[in-house]
């Protein structure tokens, strides 16, 4: 009993110590190298920016793009900062999949799938935030603010409790139906 | 004279370009921003999934 705690103490510091490792790491590369260098950040800013404008243009709105603002004809625009272009949930999301134990190949899976799912959904967002300038601009700052808990958060959520169960070569265990 | 009559017709077309270039619509008001707030949040989630696992494991 004492050595199962034991285990699941020394799993758990593992944990926390792979994640802390890899965000600090993360930090650190940020704030020095990629974020001065700007690269990363506006590649991601332009191309949600241009994926939002393509598919609003496919449904018929008259929107324009000027370098980070996106903007439908004769409403207010919306910027897309470096905090929008979701590369810190990225690597949030990263952080976790790779502190929690599994295979390597499956993890590398598991983040792209990840990645590109948050990145469609910030396309998604953007649109519906240049809709909203439409149909409720008064209450833009509401709808932004808990714009993460309707995109993101529980998708994210979710691939990550998928993770703790197909990441460790398990299923999870299926309901017992039964009529009798 | 040909020379004449292609940069004439060249500095025309450049011109006519230039006036009939459409810049898009000017911003009505400054722009609304939307960063992603409350990652912190998401993090506290995680670290209670990361938990369950562990001590679900553990029975």
């Amino acid at each position: 009993m004492i050595e199962l705690d034991k285990a699941i103490s020394n799993q758990l510091l593992g944990f926390v110590v792979k994640a802390f490792c890899f965000y600090a790491v993360w930090q650190i590369s940020y704030d020095f190298f990629i974020h001065p260098d700007g690269r990363v950040d506006d590649f991601l800013a332009l191309t949600v920016i241009s994926g939002a404008k393509y598919l609003l243009s496919l449904l018929g709105w008259d929107i324009y793009s000027l370098g980070r603002l996106i903007y439908i004809d004769g409403y207010r625009s919306v910027e897309v900062l470096n905090g929008c272009n979701a590369l810190a949930l990225m690597v949030l999301y990263s952080g976790f999949i790779i502190a929690f134990n599994g295979k390597v190949l499956n993890k590398v899976k598991f983040i792209i799938f990840g990645v590109f799912i948050i990145f469609t959904l910030n396309i998604v967002r953007i649109m519906s935030f240049s809709l909203a300038t439409v149909y409720f601009q008064h209450h833009w700052d509401l709808f932004h603010e808990f714009s993460p808990f309707l995109f993101f958060y529980p998708v994210v959520l979710f691939l990550w409790y998928q993770w703790t169960i197909v990441g460790q070569g398990t299923t999870p265990s299926q309901p017992r139906l039964s009529l009798r | 004279m040909k020379n004449k009559l292609f940069t004439t017709t060249a500095l025309l077309i450049l011109v006519f370009n230039i006036i009939l270039a459409q810049d898009p619509p000017p911003l009505p008001d400054a722009p609304n921003q939307g960063p992603i707030n409350h990652l912190v949040i998401l993090a506290i989630g995680g670290v209670f999934i990361a938990l369950k696992k562990y001590f679900d494991r553990a029975r």
